[in-house]
């Protein structure tokens, strides 16, 4: 196992890397796609009805109907987060959080978007001890208790509005003057008779001893407290590419992987696709197109001159 | 089979219990859990024959009392009770190599 090289190891197990999967291994690469969860954002969207051929299916059985097709094509996985790409002399070196490390000829980086934290104290120690970053997952652990939803686009106003049926009281801390989102559910918020929105408020710590007890915040220089149960935090996503910058490959200034429209990045063999990038649109029927091409440029350049050996192992 | 524990069995099956218990605390409407739930399954089938290992799961649901003594805020969360004591505990999808590998350091 430790001496495998794979012709591709994809980051990612969302539309694009499984779409990337899915071409790599039909043309006899070597694949492994190394992943936290299959399909990512779209795996946590009730009902997908843009995606083409499915006039409506759950995002959860949409993405394992992607896996499925790569396992029949030879894609192995991995369950783990890769958190180092180091560029050698004759391919890639890759380091796991699970202390695995792997080679590869070619990369493809198609991990999406995670969800953006709030950066507080007591952040990090109490999530999952009553900070969530899931309205829909963990809302209905909150039956009858009083909580927060920090943001004011549309996924904090969408959180807002399904925990008012659920929780007790929600309050919801917006930074700016206004929300950012659609009117729609602005109205279905203000509708609500037990949510409290509270403008222009910072976030400031998180208080708890096991679990969460209360949100500091800052509003109009005074700090507040509110006692609470659970944090529900809806302020957008991020790409989370810091560990990137070191191997060479340049971002945005919003963190994005920089690909041209052969999905190469500014690393040679290293190839992206999807949310990850700096793509215009995030959707999944993108995400699998960007995930087919950024294959199809990783065979041409693995290829080379001479056609790759449908036997990976004779290279070896 | 994970065997479905409830807030009356809970206590006979996993703090009484001398050896190591995986629990999955998940829920019906809770779509990480849908992923988290064949791990487990395929976690039960390996230990199937291990007399010092059960493999279990909890509907947090239909189970508030053993949820809300755990302090459950978020699934799926996983937990390892070796001899009635908590081990281990994981919140979010985890995979079966990092379970597998924790079950078995806490039998050794």
């Amino acid at each position: 196992m430790e001496e495998t090289v794979y012709d591709v190891v994809i980051v990612g197990g969302g539309p694009a890397g499984l779409t990337a999967a899915i071409y790599t291994s039909r043309r006899a690469m070597k694949t492994l796609v190394i992943t936290k969860d299959i399909g990512g954002q779209l795996s946590l969207t009730d009902d997908v009805e843009n995606y083409p051929g499915f006039e409506s299916i759950a995002g959860l059985t949409l993405s394992q109907k992607f896996q499925e097709q790569a396992a029949k094509t030879g894609t192995e996985f991995l369950f783990d987060e890769v958190v180092s790409l180091e560029k050698q002399t004759s391919g890639f070196v890759l380091k796991t959080f699970g202390n695995k490390t792997l080679q590869a000829r070619a990369i493809v980086l198609a991990f999406g978007l995670t969800p953006r934290d709030l950066g507080v104290p007591g952040e990090k120690e109490l999530t999952g001890r009553g900070i969530t970053y899931c309205a829909t997952c963990d809302g209905p652990l909150y039956r009858g208790k009083d909580v927060v939803v920090i943001g004011g686009g549309n996924s904090a106003l969408d959180a807002a509005e399904y925990l008012s049926k659920v929780a007790k009281k929600v309050y919801m801390l917006v930074r700016g003057e206004a929300f950012r989102g659609e009117q729609v559910l602005i109205d279905k918020v203000k509708a609500a008779d037990n949510i409290e929105v509270i403008f222009q408020a910072v976030s400031k710590e998180i208080k708890g001893k096991n679990r969460v007890e209360s949100l500091l915040y800052e509003s109009s220089g005074k700090i507040n407290e509110i006692m609470v149960d659970g944090i529900f935090i809806e302020i957008g996503h991020m790409a989370k590419t810091a560990w990137l910058k070191t191997a060479g490959i340049d971002l945005t200034q919003h963190d994005e992987i920089k690909v041209n429209q052969n999905n190469e990045t500014s690393l040679p063999g290293v190839f992206a696709a999807g949310d990850v990038t700096d793509v215009n649109y995030k959707q999944a029927i993108i995400s699998a197109g960007e995930g087919s091409k950024a294959a199809l440029q990783a065979y041409k350049y693995l290829q080379g001159d001479k056609p790759l050996l449908p036997d990976w192992k004779i290279n070896k | 089979m994970a065997k479905e524990l409830n807030d009356q069995n809970f206590e006979g099956e996993v703090i009484k219990f001398n050896g190591v218990v995986l629990v999955d605390f998940w829920a019906p409407w809770c779509t990480p859990c849908r992923m988290q739930g064949p791990i487990v399954e395929e976690l039960s089938k390996d230990f199937a024959d291990n007399e010092k290992v059960k493999i279990t799961k909890v509907n947090v649901d239909e189970n508030q009392g053993t949820a809300g003594k755990f302090q459950i805020m978020s699934i799926p969360t996983l937990k390892i009770f070796k001899n009635g004591n908590v081990v281990e505990d994981f919140v979010g999808v985890q995979s079966k190599d990092i379970l597998t590998q924790k079950i078995k350091q806490h039998l050794a």
